[in-house]
């Protein structure tokens, strides 16, 4: 027995649902399509919109001549406009500073003895012993530590300076003369940035020029020829080109390395 | 016996005396003559030893380790590995062995020490020696630290020594701030320098962009909250700063002083780039560029951005483009490299992007980076001689932050993150 009739509810045409259900259900379902149907003549769709009436103005007929022009190329169909960025930076390989590197060669020596692994491979050749050696700087050579023990060159020494100096320096840091030598390269590097030989300069010609730097900014350029016309003609250009230009800053922990002027040699290899 | 010896000291001072000759450089000597002969040679990198150290305190070993990941990541040097090094023993009174490393072909030795003093205390030590210029020190940085901040001023042990060797101080004691994240979860992170210690700073509510460091180090960045505006906020902060003109922020950049601004506000159909005081007011346009985005300031005060072509996006120094039409560039930054300014920025090509870089305003445009899948979102080392970058590239250390000199050189991964909005600066000085 189904709860609607144990509850003493007959049920609608024999089935278990009661009589108010199913009209429930039969409102519900035909307000879908009746709900429809009201909005759809509501919104009037077989009316015009009222929209702005565009003014096209007065036609005036004009006579169209098409016309073939033979001479330009025809254009090319489709495809999007290419743009090609700059190739990659190769690396150019890495020059040796010191280029020339000595031949090996064997040199006379008191040291070497009577034994066979003395004697020199019968492939390297012997050094030319030029004079016979003073026999004081032989003596000199076998005792380098002498040096140290010298009071006067230790005073020297700690006095500033360093071994990798130069006579007649005046600087006494030598990490100042070391950026003073990284910076150096890198002007170098603003110098070649524009420059290539000629086609046919001399290898034995040099022109000169001197570059005066205001602030950071090369504010002149003098030169001088060397010549060779294509050589000069292509140094002066790069030399004029600089003027106006910024040399890279010196470095942040000596600003005081910063040149106000400096001489340009060209030379063509 | 004492005629010789009188001849012994003579002749060696000679012998030194012509010692001193054979190299030049007085700087001023040096500075004054140029030749430009042939084509221009690239020359190697120098090579530097860095001392082994056996010794066991954490502040010793910390110092090393951080040292020497970043002498290897600055570019500026090439690392001779421990295997180069002179026998010895490398305790921490040991000597340096300044003869054998110039036999090992290095320029440089860099002895770094570190051990506690007190209770809460470390002593960090930077000791650089030229092999040219003998077995005395040319440089020598101490400084106390608490034991808490040995690893972050480690990188100012490195910072010293890279100044010592190349005349301008490293860029290491800095900070990253970037974007990481995607869809819904794009989070503020900032890292250190050398890739340790990546740390999400905005809260997950919000979706982040364009954060940047302002003065005393402070970030800012842009974030929307429940599909609103982008507004400015900063870590921590319950409410978002108030901005006029009002707008969704879509940049940010300080200039190199930070005391002016320039911020990238949405108005209308388009956006417009305005730039004011350093606390967001009095902000003006600064420019009529529609659609700039990326603001960047050059170390001479000039302000960049991307912005709408005529066939896509390019880069505008100042109000003026700098980058071919039809070249899609954005991400523009500038960088204070020694050789000069330059411009770096990124350009899209399909799915991949590459690095390009030319004069502050214009010209002389290299490429970076090549075939290696999306490489972009650069930003400039504060010393100016770095970049780093995102990459997706599957090929060498794979996809992360990179690191790399600005030439393109040496590119070297410091985190497996890959995010954008990438921003470096400096942090500042602790006295």
């Amino acid at each position: 027995m189904s709860l609607a009739n144990a509850a003493g509810d007959s049920g609608l045409l024999g089935t278990d649902f009661r009589s108010f259900e199913v009209l429930m259900a039969t409102c519900v379902g035909l307000s879908v399509p009746v709900w429809s149907a009201v909005l759809l003549s509501l919104s009037a769709l077989g009316d015009h919109a009222n929209a702005p009436a565009i003014t096209t103005g007065n036609a005036i007929p004009i006579k169209v001549k098409p016309v073939v022009d033979l001479d330009s190329p025809l254009l090319k169909k489709g495809g999007k406009q290419r743009y090609k960025l700059p190739d990659l930076w190769n690396k150019p390989e890495p020059k040796p500073e010191t280029p020339t590197v000595k031949k090996r060669k064997a040199h006379v020596s008191t040291k070497a003895k009577d034994e066979v692994k003395d004697i020199p491979p019968p492939d390297l050749e012997v050094s030319d012993a030029g004079k016979a050696p003073d026999p004081d700087a032989e003596v000199v050579a076998d005792t380098p530590l002498e040096i140290e023990s010298d009071p006067d060159a230790a005073v020297e020494g700690q006095g500033g300076g360093s071994a990798a100096g130069s006579e007649h320096g005046t600087e006494t840091d030598p990490l100042k003369a070391r950026a003073a030598n990284l910076y150096h390269g890198r002007i170098s590097g603003f110098l070649y940035g524009g420059w290539s030989c000629p086609a046919g300069a001399q290898p034995s010609c040099t022109a000169t020029a001197t570059m005066t730097i205001s602030g950071l900014t090369v504010s002149s350029a003098s030169f001088n020829g060397c010549g060779d016309p294509a050589l000069d003609a292509a140094a002066r250009a790069h030399a004029q080109g600089k003027v106006g230009q910024s040399i890279p800053p010196p470095p942040e922990n000596y600003p005081d390395l910063a040149p106000s002027n400096f001489n340009v040699s060209y030379r063509c290899k | 016996m004492y005629l010789r010896s009188l001849l012994i000291i003579a002749l060696s001072l000679l012998v030194t005396s012509m010692g001193y000759a054979q190299q030049a450089p007085n700087p001023e000597d040096v500075l004054k003559n140029f030749l430009v002969e042939g084509e221009v040679a690239l020359k190697p990198l120098p090579k530097i030893g860095v001392e082994p150290s056996l010794a066991s305190a954490i502040e010793d070993v910390t110092v090393n380790a951080v040292v020497r990941r970043d002498l290897d990541l600055c570019g500026e040097f090439e690392l001779l590995p421990d295997s180069a090094a002179p026998e010895g023993l490398y305790l921490s009174d040991s000597p340096v062995d300044v003869e054998g490393w110039k036999k090992a072909g290095a320029e440089a030795v860099v002895q770094i020490r570190g051990k506690r003093i007190g209770g809460d205390k470390a002593e960090l030590k930077g000791i650089a020696y030229l092999t040219d210029a003998g077995d005395k020190p040319v440089f020598n940085k101490k400084i106390i630290v608490e034991l808490s901040r040995v690893r972050a001023e480690s990188h100012r042990i490195a910072d010293a020594l890279i100044g010592a060797l190349t005349g301008t101080p490293g860029g290491f004691s800095s900070q990253l701030t970037f974007i990481y994240g995607v869809g819904k979860h794009r989070r503020v992170y900032t890292m250190d320098a050398d890739g340790h210690d990546p740390t999400p700073i905005s809260p997950n509510a919000q979706l982040s962009m364009t954060p940047v460091f302002g003065p005393g180090q402070q970030l800012f960045y842009s974030a929307s909250v429940n599909k609103g505006a982008f507004k400015l906020w900063t870590p921590g902060a319950e409410k978002p700063m108030a901005i006029h003109p009002r707008g969704s922020i879509y940049g940010i950049a300080f200039n190199r002083k930070r005391d002016e601004v320039a911020l990238s506000i949405a108005r209308g159909a388009t956006i417009k780039l305005y730039r004011g005081k350093p606390d967001f007011t009095s902000l003006k346009e600064a420019a009529s560029v529609g659609m700039a985005l990326h603001p960047a300031w050059s170390p001479t005060g000039k302000l960049a951005s991307s912005g709408a072509g005529k066939w896509g996006q390019r880069i505008y120094v100042d109000g003026k483009p700098v980058t071919p039409a039809g070249l899609n560039a954005t991400a523009p930054v500038f960088c204070r490299h020694p050789d000069g300014i330059r411009l770096i920025y990124m350009v899209w090509l399909g799915e991949r992007a590459d690095l390009v870089a030319m004069g502050e305003t214009g010209g002389g445009a290299r490429r970076l980076t090549h075939g290696t899948g999306k490489n972009g979102y650069p930003a400039c080392s504060p010393d100016g001689r770095m970049i780093a970058f995102f990459s997706d590239r599957r090929s060498g250390e794979g996809p992360g932050l990179y690191v790399m000199r600005i030439d393109g050189r040496r590119p070297k991964r410091i985190s497996t993150l890959v995010g954008d909005s990438l921003q470096w600066a400096r942090l500042p000085a602790k006295n």
